[in-house]
């Protein structure tokens, strides 16, 4: 286990070094420097030399990469070309209100998914799974964008149930928790559809089992079997998508966020691009995906843990 | 035996309420692109301020825009953008995920452990943070987002080539042709290759409504196809600036995506299912 723990860890540091390694690559193989891109065709020399400076571009390749790499791992990923700030504030400000974004979508997405698979399981073979299963598949497929965009017209302009921009008022909880819904909802929508399929053949597996067919055998209801003998087991596969899921909210958030103005590390990242703000834009990129692939190794290890088999996968 | 086959399969779509409108949506959102010169109403660029935020009507069958230009013939227009970006990426990254897949699962080992580790490297990135920072350093254009879509899918069709190659390499037919001394070119591309293919054109096309939703989101985002230039994305966003003028334009806006990605979904899962020999026997049974 701990071999296995040391590889799963070592591989998540190599692959962040690679990805690092090729983003810097990428910058040095197009024409044009980020200076000048950034200025625009209108940047007078002077301007142009500040500004490389300013992002380090004037220091040979090597000397970059290596300053890059050390001050992330003392945490300074450089400044704001425009603002001046470090780029670190502006992660640690924004980052929180996408985790609470991501979270509340998660939690609308198990509730919801899990309820419906069970509906599903329940009255499996008839017209509600039917409908349930079509259902499902259009949730899945669906651009949460899209969602959002439909959702913040409908409930924000014309019904003016929720607020249409931003994240609620700092410090004040209800409003912050009215503000979140509609874009967690938007989130949530495709990870609705998608775990409701995944419990629903997850537990039809599992209510194929001896220990459900014994509780039948004992005259439970079906309901009862279902929820209580039977989710226990059929949930486990559902926790280890869970964790990679994570990864995919956090880039839908960067869509969300946009449509509903809300301030966190997607509207950060978008605006950092359309800006060409290379320091935070590589920045926040190196902070999200260290992020996901920590959360997708402790969820690989947890799993390695609890099913010895799942070890097996890194050979693959 | 093929046409039975293809009988067979026509048969289980058939039978596919779901895949026969997805079918129908696929094959009008195609005709849509091909034809759009001769099916758009207007020409899609063509501003008329005087006209801006018209209701739908028999000038203009879904209004105009906030410059007056026919929504009806941009979101026709659109179809072209996104099966065009859509088609040629997925078209590439399939072509270079065969090509690496089969490299890796016939190759010697170090090639596989190094091609596995860059394609681990890709694919555990988060796709839209990766795609992001290359906008950021190539600009936004249409060439770019096509790189990123590439780069993005390579991995993923490699490791399901690699998967299949793998098997197949050990499998008794090849283990034939090597003993008679066939060389690796031949094993290659007259072996291996003809036994990937069809799984992956199924892999490919499942792919298509994600690559049109990715180029949609980044244009919305401004980050894609740049205007004027019609994209779903380009005129999602224009109406969802005019959200409070004009909410119905916003709506219109959005159903090409929703219907395509639906149309596109049904259609795909019909034909899995129908490709799938262990799911035909139950539904035929």
């Amino acid at each position: 286990m701990l071999t296995y723990a040391i590889k799963r860890v070592c591989l998540a540091v190599l692959i962040i070094f690679v990805v690092m390694l090729a983003m810097y690559a990428m910058v040095f193989l197009v024409p044009g420097d980020p200076a000048s891109l950034a200025l625009g065709p209108r940047a007078t020399p002077e301007l142009k030399r500040a500004l490389m400076e300013r992002m380090g571009l004037d220091q040979p390749v090597y000397v970059q990469v290596w300053n890059f790499f050390r001050n992330a791992l003392t945490g300074d990923l450089g400044y704001d070309v425009w603002s001046r700030r470090p780029v670190t504030d502006m992660i640690a400000e924004a980052f929180p209100k996408t985790l609470f974004l991501g979270t509340v979508a998660m939690a609308i997405a198990l509730a919801a998914g899990i309820g419906l698979g069970c509906v599903a399981v329940v009255w499996r073979g008839q017209a509600v799974d039917r409908l349930l299963a079509v259902l499902s598949v259009s949730m899945i497929s669906v651009p949460s964008f899209v969602v959002a965009i439909y959702l913040l017209l409908v409930f924000a302009v014309q019904l003016g149930w929720f607020p249409a921009i931003g994240g609620g008022e700092p410090g004040d909880w209800p409003s912050q928790l009215r503000a979140v819904v509609l874009p967690a909802a938007a989130i949530a929508i495709p990870w609705i559809g998608y775990l409701a399929r995944l419990v629903r053949a997850s537990m039809l597996e599992v209510m194929a089992s001896a220990h459900v067919r014994t509780a039948r055998a004992f005259g439970l209801r079906e309901g009862r079997v279902v929820l209580r003998y039977a989710l226990r087991v059929a949930i486990v596969p559902v926790i280890a998508i869970v964790a990679v899921g994570f990864g995919s909210i956090l880039s839908s958030a960067v869509f969300v966020e946009t449509v509903f103005s809300r301030p966190g590390i997607g509207t950060l990242i978008t605006s950092a691009v359309q800006k060409r703000n290379f320091p935070v834009v590589m920045g926040s990129v190196l902070f999200m995906t260290a992020f996901y692939l920590a959360v997708v190794t402790i969820a690989d290890l947890l799993m390695a843990k609890l099913d010895p088999r799942m070890r097996d996968t890194l050979r693959g | 035996m093929a046409s039975s086959r293809t009988r067979k399969i026509t048969r289980v779509l058939l039978a596919e309420p779901l895949g026969v409108m997805g079918g129908a949506l696929v094959l009008g959102f195609l005709l849509m692109a091909v034809f759009a010169p001769w099916l758009a109403p207007h020409d899609p660029l063509k501003i008329d301020v005087s006209n801006k935020f018209a209701a739908p009507g028999l000038a203009h069958l879904l209004g105009t825009d906030q410059l007056g230009r026919d929504l009806l013939s941009r979101i026709i227009y659109g179809a072209r953008t996104a099966l065009g970006v859509a088609v040629t990426a997925t078209g590439i990254a399939g072509a270079a995920g065969v090509f690496l897949g089969l490299l890796a699962g016939y190759g010697p080992r170090w090639l596989d452990s190094a091609l596995l580790l860059c394609f681990d490297s890709v694919s555990s990135l988060p796709m839209i943070m990766f795609a992001l920072a290359v906008i950021t350093v190539l600009g936004p254009s249409t060439a770019t987002l096509i790189l990123v879509i590439v780069v993005v899918s390579i991995p993923g069709y490699a490791r399901f080539i690699r998967a299949q190659t793998l098997s197949l390499v050990r499998s008794d037919f090849i283990l034939a042709e090597r003993a008679m001394n066939a060389s690796h070119g031949r094993i290659i591309l007259v072996h291996l290759l003809p036994n990937v293919l069809g799984q992956m054109l199924v892999v490919l096309s499942m792919d298509i409504p994600v690559v049109i939703m990715l180029e949609a989101g980044l244009s919305y985002l401004s980050l894609g196809v740049k205007p004027p230039t019609p994209s779903w994305g380009n005129i999602l966003y224009d109406g969802y600036v005019s959200l409070r003028q004009s909410p119905g334009m916003v709506v219109i806006a959005g159903l090409p995506l929703i219907l395509a990605t639906l149309g596109f979904t049904f259609l795909g899962e019909a034909l899995r299912d129908a490709l799938d020999p262990r799911l035909q026997v139950r539904r035929l049974a």
